[in-house]
C-alpha cells in the first residue's frame, strides 16, 4: 500500500463508522468519498536521489510564510515544527542521512512518500504505541516513530485522545498526556505531507469516456486541470453519471481539499490583505491570477522532481516569485534577518562558551595559581555574555519588542543580567571567584533556555495578545520585575556556594572568602529589592489601566508580592540582627524557591488573568526543584543550629 | 506628662521593632501562599473574602479551629509598624532619607488600598453599538430591590445594599409601609425543592441549599426575608440572585415586588457605544485589538473617546476600560462590548507612590553602592 492508500483506508474506516448517522446531511463530495472504491492512486513513486543543494536550502529558507498570526521565514516554521515532533533541530532518514529542518520540510513537501518513513515522532513511552494496538518490536521505551508506522492507528489515536481530554489536565496520567500530544502532532504531520497533493496528483482518464470527452486528446489529467474544469465535472456528477473513474477522482479531490492547510505561503493579492493562504485554501477559493501562476509553477516543478537539479532551480525561482509580493507588505529584511539569526545560533555558541569557561574554572580549582587559566575563564565568561547580549539585542531589533515577551526570553534576560552582574562584581573585587560562578550560571541558564525551547516546540517570537501589546509596559513593568527575579536567582546561587562551601570545608582557613560571599549576597539582594518592588508596583499601575483595578490578588500578582515580601524580610531581619552570614545565605536559598514559585509555580495553577503562561511540561521539574531546595534549606538550618549550640556551649 | 511620654515611647518602641516587621511579613507570606494555592479549588472571590479581605480566618486542625490573622489585619499592623518604625522612631538624617521616603511611599500605597477597598466600586457596562447607558452593574455585590407599583405603570424602587442584608439589619425608608429584614444570607446557594425529610427553612416548597465555592463557577447568593409591620411578621420570602422573576407580595392591598439582583450604580454621565472593533492576528484566533468608540454625554457636552486595552477613559472620578466582548464564539458581529467601570478616589495614588518608592530606594541603595565602591577603591590603593 502506498502512503495515500493507507491514509484513505483509515479515512474509509472513520467514514463508514459514522455513515448511518451523518449520511443524509453530508455534502456531495463526502457522499462520493463513501461510494468510492479506493484503488491505488496515480501519484508518482519517487525518492530524492541525492542531498539537497545548499543554495536551494538557502533560497527556500527565506520564503515568507504565515503561522501563528505572523509572517516568518520557512526555515523558522520548519525548525519549530520539527522541534515539536522530535524535540531536536534535525532528523535522520532510514538511509542514515542527517537532515536539517529545511531539508526535512522540503522532503515532506516534495517527496512525501519518502518523508513519511522518517522517524520524526518522539514517543516517550512505548506503552502509548502498544495501547494503540501497534507493534513495538525493536523499539526502545523512548523512541522515535515514523508517520507510516503510526498511521494504522490514526483513527484509534483520535478516539483515545478525545476520551482522555475529558479528564481534567491535572488528573491525567503521563500515558494519557502522551496520547493527547501524539494525537496533536500526527494530524500536523499528515497535513504537512499532503501540502503539495495538488501538484503531485495525476489521474489517468483513458478508461473514462466522460472525462475523455471533457479533456479531449489527453490520457492523464492533473489536479489543477480538474479543478479548473470542476463546474463541468460537477455537472457530470449531478447528471447522475457515476462512472467509477470519475467518482474516484472526485473522491480524491474531496480528500485532498481537507488537508494541506497549515503551510500558508501564498501572500494576499488584494491591497490591505493580511492573511496568507495555503495551496488548498487558494484552490478552494478558485485560484485565479497570481495564485494560479504560483500553483502551476509548483506543479511544473514537481513534475520533474526525479531530477533534483531541475527541481532545485524551480524551487529557487519559486522563492523569488513568492518574495515579490511579500516585499510590498512585510519587511523582507526582517525575514532575512531572522534566517541569519537562527543560523548564527548565538545562544548555542554562548552555551558552549560558558561550558568551556566552566571547564577552565574546574581546571583552575585544581591549579589555583595559573594566571593564564584565570584569564581564560574571565575571557570565556565575557565572551559568552557578549554572545548572549548580542542575541537578545538582535531579537529585540527583529521583533521591535523588549526582550520579555515570552518565558523563553525572560530566561535569556535573567541569565544575561546574572552573568553581567557577576562580571561587574568581579571587576570590583578581582578575586576570580565571580568569573568562576558566572560560567556555570551562564551554562546552566542557557541549558535551561534550550530545554524550554525544545520541550515547548513553539515559536519563541509569537504574536502577543491584545493586553500585552504595549512596549511601554513590557519595557518598564516586565523588565524591572524580571530583574527582580534575576537578582533572587543569583543571590540563591551565591548562597549555595556559601552553604555548600561551608558544608564541604572549602577554603576553611580563609574567612574573608565567606564574608565576601555574604556581602555580595546582600548587594545582589539589595539590587533585587529595588527592581522587584518597583516592578510589582508598576504591574499594579498597568493592571489599573488594563483591568480597572490596581490589585486583584491574582496568582501572578501574589507571586510578585511574595517575592517583594521575601526581600523585605531579609532586609529587615538583617538590620534587626536576626540574620547574619549563615542565616542570610539560608534565607537567600529560600528566596530562590520563592522566585521559582512566583515565576513558574503560580502558572501551574492555571487560574487567573495571567494563566496564559501555563506550561504543563515544567510541573515535574518545578516540583523537583522545590524538593531539592527545601532539603538544602533544612540541612543548612540544622548545620547552623548545631554551630550555634556549639558556640553557646 | 513624663509618664505619658514614656508610655507613648514604649508603645512606639514595641510596635516599631524589626522583630514585629519580620513576624508580620512572614505571616503575610503564609496567608498569601494559602490564598493563592486555594484559588485553584475555591476561586478568587471566596479566597479574597476568606484570606485577603478578612480580619481573621480559622485554621482547621482536626477538631480544633485556630484563629489566624487575615491580610486586612496584617496589612494594618504593617502600616502601624511602618509608621512607628520607619517614620517616627527612625533618625531623620541624610543617610536615612531614602528609607524615610520609601516608607512614605509604601504608606501611601497601603492607604490607597484601604481607601479603594472601603469606598471604591467596580462593575460593568454591556452595550451593543448604538446603545447607551448611565449606570453600571456590580461584578460581585448584590442588592435587594423593593418595587412599589405606581398608578401610571411605572415603578418606584427602594434599594437595600448587600451589607445590610448580610448583617440582618432591619431596613426601612420613608414611604415604605413595612420593614424588611434578612433572616439569613447565603453567599453561594441554589434553590431546591424541599422533601418532607428536610428540616430547613422552606418557602413555597423550596429552600436555598448552600453550595461550596468552586473555581470558575460564580457564587450566586440567596436570602431569606421577613416583612414586618407594626412589630408583626406579615410575610416571609426567599430570594435567589438568579431567579427569573421577582417575588411579589400583597401588602396593604398593593402588590410589592422583591428582587435580589447585582447592585446597580449610577454614572454622572451617559456612555453611548458608537462602534466596537475586534481584531485578531491574521489566520489565528489570538486577539490583537479590541476597540470601543464611545461618546460621553454630560449635559449638552458630547465628546468622543477611544477605549482599548491599556487605553482607558478617565472622567469625573470614574475609569472605563475595555473588559470583554461577546457573544463569545460568534464569527461575525454585531458584537457587544463590555466596559469595566471603576470608581476609585485613589485611582492615581499607586502611580505617585511608585515614583516615591523608586526614588527612595535608588537614593538609599545608590548611596550605599557609592560608599561601598569608595571603600573598595581605598582598599585597593592601600
Amino acid at each position: 500500500m502506498t502512503r495515500r492508500d493507507q491514509d484513505r483506508a483509515v479515512l474509509v474506516r472513520e467514514a463508514v463508522a459514522d455513515r448511518r448517522r451523518r449520511l443524509p446531511s453530508r455534502p456531495l463530495w463526502a457522499l462520493l468519498t463513501l461510494l468510492c472504491s479506493f484503488t491505488p492512486g496515480a501519484a508518482q513513486q519517487t525518492e530524492r536521489t541525492g542531498p539537497w543543494p545548499a543554495e536551494v536550502l538557502e533560497a527556500v529558507s527565506r520564503i515568507p510564510v504565515q503561522e501563528g498570526g505572523r509572517v516568518k521565514p520557512l526555515a523558522t516554521l520548519a525548525r519549530f515544527q520539527l522541534m515539536r515532533l522530535v524535540g531536536t533541530h534535525g532528523c535522520t532518514t532510514p538511509r542514515g542521512e542527517r537532515l536539517g529542518p529545511v531539508a526535512w520540510l522540503l522532503d515532506c513537501l516534495c517527496f512525501p512518500e519518502q518523508a513519511q518513513h522518517y522517524a520524526v515522532i518522539r514517543v516517550d513511552d512505548a506503552q502509548v504505541v502498544e495501547s494503540l494496538g501497534l507493534s513495538i518490536a525493536g523499539k526502545r521505551r523512548r523512541d522515535r516513530y515514523s508517520y507510516a508506522e503510526l498511521l494504522p492507528a490514526f483513527a484509534k489515536l483520535g478516539r483515545q485522545a478525545l476520551r482522555f481530554e475529558q479528564t481534567p489536565r491535572e488528573q491525567r496520567t503521563a500515558l494519557e498526556s502522551q496520547v493527547i500530544r501524539l494525537a496533536q502532532v500526527m494530524p500536523q504531520l499528515r497535513d504537512l505531507l499532503h501540502t503539495f497533493d495538488f501538484a503531485l496528483e495525476q489521474w489517468s482518464i483513458d478508461r473514462s469516456p466522460a472525462l475523455t470527452k471533457l479533456f479531449p486528446g489527453r490520457d492523464r489529467v492533473s489536479f489543477l486541470e480538474v479543478i479548473e474544469r470542476f463546474a463541468a465535472v460537477r455537472a457530470l456528477l449531478q447528471q447522475g453519471d457515476h462512472e467509477p473513474r470519475l467518482l474516484q477522482i472526485a473522491s480524491s479531490l474531496s480528500e485532498s481539499m481537507q488537508l494541506g492547510r497549515s503551510l500558508r505561503f501564498l501572500p494576499p493579492v488584494l491591497p490591505g490583505g493580511e492573511r496568507y493562504l495555503s495551496a488548498t485554501e487558494a484552490i478552494q477559493d478558485g485560484p485565479s491570477g497570481w495564485h494560479r501562476t504560483v500553483l502551476l509553477q509548483i506543479e511544473a516543478a514537481l513534475r520533474n522532481r526525479s531530477d533534483l537539479a531541475t527541481l532545485g532551480q524551480s524551487l529557487t525561482e519559486l522563492q523569488r516569485t513568492l518574495r515579490e509580493p511579500a516585499a510590498a507588505r512585510t519587511a523582507l529584511r526582517a525575514i532575512d534577518g531572522e534566517v541569519a539569526f537562527y543560523r548564527a545560533d548565538l545562544f548555542g555558541k554562548a552555551l558552549w562558551t560558558f561550558l568551556c569557561g566552566f571547564l577552565s574554572c574546574c581546571i583552575l580549582w585544581l591549579r589555583p595559581g595559573s594566571r593564564w587559566l584565570r584569564g581564560a575563564s574571565a575571557l570565556l565568561a565575557t565572551g559568552g555574555a557578549a554572545l548572549l547580549v548580542a542575541g537578545i539585542v538582535t531579537r529585540c531589533v527583529l521583533r521591535g519588542r523588549p526582550p520579555v515577551t515570552t518565558p523563553y526570553e525572560v530566561i535569556l534576560l535573567v541569565v544575561a543580567v546574572g552573568v553581567l552582574l557577576l562580571l561587574v562584581v568581579e571587576l570590583t573585587r578581582r578575586t576570580g571567584v565571580w568569573t568562576s560562578l558566572a560560567n556555570p550560571f551562564g551554562a546552566l541558564g542557557m541549558w535551561l533556555a534550550v530545554w524550554h525551547e525544545t520541550s515547548e516546540g513553539t515559536d519563541t517570537m509569537q504574536q502577543l495578545v491584545a493586553v500585552l501589546d504595549t512596549n511601554f509596559w513590557l519595557a518598564t513593568h516586565v523588565t524591572t520585575i524580571t530583574l527582580g527575579y534575576c537578582a533572587g536567582t543569583l543571590a540563591a546561587l551565591i548562597a549555595h556556594v556559601y552553604l555548600l562551601g561551608k558544608l564541604f570545608g572549602l577554603r576553611r582557613g580563609d574567612p574573608t572568602f565567606y564574608t565576601e560571599l555574604s556581602h555580595t549576597i546582600y548587594g545582589v539582594l539589595s539590587f533585587g529589592l529595588v527592581f522587584a518592588t518597583v516592578g510589582t508596583i508598576l504591574g499594579g499601575v498597568w493592571a489599573n489601566d488594563s483591568w480597572g483595578r490596581f490589585w486583584g490578588w491574582d496568582p501572578k500578582e501574589n507571586g510578585a508580592l511574595m517575592l517583594v515580601l521575601g526581600y523585605v524580610f531579609i532586609a529587615h531581619a538583617r538590620m534587626g540582627g536576626y540574620l547574619r552570614e549563615h542565616g542570610m545565605a539560608v534565607a537567600a536559598v529560600a528566596l530562590g524557591i520563592v522566585v521559582m514559585w512566583a515565576f513558574w509555580g503560580v502558572n501551574l495553577y492555571n487560574v487567573g488573568l495571567h494563566s496564559y503562561g501555563f506550561t504543563e511540561t515544567k510541573a515535574a521539574a518545578t516540583r523537583w526543584y522545590y524538593a531539592i531546595e527545601w532539603t538544602v534549606v533544612g540541612v543548612a538550618l540544622a548545620a547552623g543550629w548545631r554551630r550555634l549550640r556549639r558556640e553557646r556551649g | 506628662m513624663t509618664r505619658l511620654r514614656r508610655t507613648v515611647r514604649q508603645l512606639v518602641h514595641s510596635t516599631s521593632s524589626y522583630g514585629l516587621t519580620c513576624a508580620i511579613v512572614l505571616l503575610l507570606m503564609g496567608v498569601l501562599y494559602l490564598g493563592t494555592y486555594q484559588q485553584r479549588d475555591l476561586g478568587l472571590a471566596t479566597v479574597q473574602a476568606r484570606y485577603f479581605f478578612s480580619a481573621f480566618w480559622w485554621w482547621r486542625l482536626g477538631p480544633i479551629h485556630v484563629p489566624l490573622p487575615g491580610a486586612l489585619t496584617l496589612l494594618s499592623m504593617l502600616a502601624l509598624n511602618l509608621l512607628c518604625g520607619g517614620l517616627l522612631r527612625i533618625r531623620w538624617q541624610a543617610r536615612t532619607a531614602g528609607i524615610v521616603i520609601v516608607h512614605l511611599g509604601v504608606l501611601a500605597l497601603l492607604g490607597s488600598g484601604l481607601v479603594s477597598h472601603l469606598t471604591g466600586t467596580n462593575g460593568y457596562l454591556k452595550l451593543f453599538p448604538g446603545e447607551q447607558a448611565a449606570e453600571y452593574v456590580s461584578f460581585r455585590d448584590f442588592e435587594l430591590v423593593i418595587g412599589e407599583p405606581l398608578g401610571d405603570g411605572g415603578m418606584r424602587e427602594f434599594c437595600v445594599p448587600e451589607s445590610v442584608l448580610r448583617h440582618g439589619t432591619p431596613a426601612h425608608a420613608p414611604g415604605l409601609p413595612f420593614t424588611v429584614r434578612a433572616t439569613r444570607f447565603l453567599d453561594s446557594c441554589v434553590p431546591q425543592r424541599a422533601r418532607t425529610a428536610d428540616a430547613r427553612e422552606v418557602v413555597d416548597g423550596f429552600y436555598l441549599a448552600g453550595t461550596r465555592a468552586r473555581s470558575g463557577v460564580p457564587a450566586v447568593p440567596g436570602v431569606y426575608l421577613e416583612i414586618v409591620q407594626a412589630g408583626r411578621t406579615v410575610q416571609r420570602g426567599m430570594l435567589w440572585g438568579r431567579q427569573r422573576a421577582p417575588w411579589t407580595a400583597e401588602i396593604d392591598g398593593s402588590a410589592w415586588s422583591f428582587d435580589l439582583r447585582p447592585q446597580v450604580f449610577d454614572l454622572p454621565f451617559t456612555v453611548r457605544l458608537e462602534s466596537f472593533t475586534k481584531e485578531t492576528h491574521p489566520g489565528v484566533d489570538t486577539p490583537r485589538k479590541f476597540v470601543s468608540e464611545v461618546t460621553r454625554i454630560a449635559g449638552d457636552v458630547r465628546q468622543n473617546f477611544h477605549i482599548a486595552m491599556n487605553e482607558p477613559m478617565r472622567y469625573g472620578g470614574f475609569m472605563l476600560s475595555q473588559n470583554s466582548w461577546g457573544p463569545q464564539g460568534a464569527a461575525r458581529g454585531p458584537y457587544w462590548s463590555m466596559l469595566e467601570v471603576s470608581s476609585n478616589p485613589t485611582d492615581q495614588w499607586p502611580k505617585y507612590a511608585c515614583f516615591v518608592v523608586a526614588f527612595g530606594l535608588l537614593l538609599h541603595f545608590g548611596r550605599k553602592l557609592i560608599v561601598y565602591l569608595e571603600r573598595q577603591r581605598r582598599r585597593r590603593t592601600a
